[in-house]
């Protein structure tokens, strides 16, 4: 189980430019939990994926996975637990890398690196298998450089790889947002069968209504750094995009304006 | 050029071949343009020629020569990460101080190693001296370094380095503690300089306090000239591209050299060089831009 307590993160503290990205965030996510993790531009959502990630440390509050305290681990102490697919195909993976070398990097997640060869055979056989699920037919392209791959493509890989070993939680980071509308698709339905598939808990931040209703069990929406309604089970089923915003104006106040909200 | 001169070339060119695969690791691998080894390569000499004439076994020597070089790489690499100071800053703030360090280290300018008994000596018996032996020798030398350095950078652990230049977000992600990949990897690579420099005084029979000026351009020379000629992809290709780009641009400054009608003397060797990496540089550009021009010419 994954805890968030009272999360407050600010940017450029003391200067002009200061800005509260998180006012006390306090998130329970149980085991096998999918939450959607809605809001306008600059509502916090990267941000609260990043604390999760260990990019951004909070000023205030805790972080603890499993009743480990994680808050002042780094990013890449806290790898074990979390894996983690980009918005930008570009970041999650190693362009001038093959194909084949960035599966073997994320093998090693969590792992100590020894001096042993980093590929071998058994190693390629499991890629090839992890791969022709895609369907995209890369198992048989595992030395090619994965730059050459389109961002649908690098995204289905990167998604491969973040299952290629245990973990307590993933965090999608808009993931589908810099993709085509039906490559989009394509991987949404790949996220959901992956998640099914290995039982995983997942946090996914996302632009769009639309996805934060259809996938997951649970959607969380952020106004200005503040959960201002979190919603599951019975109360979401059945929910329209419609009934969003006034969810969102009865918690906040507010009409929403914002289109990018709207975008869905 | 003569035979003689030839196999001069080649032997230099073998054995900066290892300044270029430092330098290579340093500037292409992790993205971290080091100029420490302007330091590192007559740190290795020194430190290696003061122990060879103390006594010490050259083969220990040697070794202790490439410790001093990777510490070098260490505090560079330290200075960049720990303080998150620019990484060109660092390298000089430490080539700066190997200046002063090699003159304490040596305790006088230079020392020759003539009649001091080094890791090549074994090659000075009448029956095997030829033409050809100190080149073998350090093909056979570099070879070694070459494979082993391309086994690593295959493994676990040097996948981690080869990550950590390329997306250093992304390799933390998968857990790679990216800051000690960079302390290891400018080590390892000022360590191959050290190794060159140590090498370099034992063949050559002295260090020098300045045998290191251009150092870097020398390297960075081989890296680029090799990559003009190989166009490397993978890894153990750009390795041969250093070797063989160090040894045709030792063979190119040679032949410079020579050609009477330039007129052009050793000391110009520094000059030689900085118009043959700026011509490798601008090369492509230039080619990139009269291509562009003809075909919107059409």
């Amino acid at each position: 189980m994954i805890r968030m307590t009272d999360l407050h993160v600010t940017f450029n503290r003391g200067t002009a430019m200061e800005k509260k990205a998180l006012r006390g965030v306090t998130l329970d996510i149980k085991k096998g939990d999918f939450v959607c993790v809605i809001g306008g531009n600059g509502a916090g959502k990267t941000t609260l994926l990043n604390a999760l990630c260990g990019d951004v440390f909070p000023e205030k509050g805790k972080i603890s996975i499993d009743n480990k305290d994680v808050t002042n681990l780094s990013t890449w102490q806290r790898a074990p637990y979390v894996a983690r697919v980009f918005q930008d195909p570009m970041a999650g993976t190693c362009a001038n890398l093959t194909i084949e070398e960035n599966l073997a990097l994320a093998m090693g997640r969590g792992a100590k690196r020894t001096f042993k060869m980093a590929l071998n055979k058994e190693h390629r056989d499991k890629f090839r298998a992890q791969l022709s699920r895609l369907k995209l037919g890369l198992e048989n392209r595992l030395q090619d450089p994965i730059g050459m791959l389109s961002g649908g493509q690098r995204q289905a890989v990167s998604l491969v790889m973040a299952v290629l070993r245990p973990m307590k939680i993933i965090a999608l980071d808009e993931h589908t947002a810099a993709l085509d509308p039906k490559t989009a698709a394509f991987i949404l339905e790949l996220t959901h069968e992956i998640v099914e598939e290995h039982y995983l808990t997942t946090l996914m931040v996302t632009h769009s209504m639309h996805q934060a209703l259809e996938l997951g069990n649970r959607t969380l929406m952020l106004h200005e750094g503040r959960v201002v309604f979190d919603v599951e089970g019975e109360k979401r089923r059945g929910l329209k995009v419609s009934d969003l915003l006034d969810l969102f104006h009865q918690a906040s106040g507010l009409e929403l304006d914002d289109d990018s909200l709207l975008l869905s | 050029m003569n035979l003689i001169q030839f196999m001069g070339a080649v032997e230099l060119g073998l054995l900066y071949g290892l300044v270029a695969m430092g330098v290579w690791l340093s500037f292409r691998i992790l993205d971290f343009p080091d100029l420490t080894v302007d330091g590192s390569f007559p740190l290795g000499a020194a430190v290696c020629a003061i122990l060879i004439v103390s006594g010490v076994d050259p083969w220990v020597a040697t070794f202790c020569a490439i410790l001093a070089g990777m510490l070098a790489g260490l505090t560079t690499a330290w200075i960049s990460v720990r303080w998150n100071i620019l990484h060109l800053l660092a390298s000089i703030l430490t080539m700066t101080a190997l200046y002063s360090i090699n003159l304490r280290i040596m305790g006088r300018p230079n020392i020759a190693l003539l009649g001091e008994k080094t890791i090549f000596s074994a090659l000075e018996d009448p029956a095997l001296r030829s033409l050809f032996t100190m080149p073998f020798a350090m093909f056979i030398l570099s070879g070694v370094v070459l494979v082993l350095l391309y086994r690593f950078l295959m493994s676990e652990k040097g996948l981690a380095i080869r990550a950590t230049g390329a997306n250093s977000r992304m390799a933390k992600a998968q857990g790679v503690a990216v800051n000690r990949r960079i302390l290891f990897g400018i080590s390892l690579s000022n360590g191959l300089v050290a190794l060159a420099g140590a090498l370099f005084a034992q063949s050559q029979g002295f260090a020098d306090v300045t045998m290191g000026v251009g150092t870097i351009i020398v390297g960075l020379a081989a890296v680029i000239v090799g990559e003009a000629i190989f166009n490397p992809r993978i890894i153990l290709t750009a390795l041969i591209a250093c070797v063989f780009g160090s040894i045709f641009y030792r063979l190119a400054i040679a032949m410079a050299l020579n050609a009477g009608f330039l007129g052009l003397q050793a000391s110009d060797l520094q000059l030689v060089t900085a118009v043959i990496v700026g011509i490798a540089m601008v090369t492509p550009k230039l080619r990139a831009k009269i291509l562009d021009f003809a075909s919107s010419g059409r």
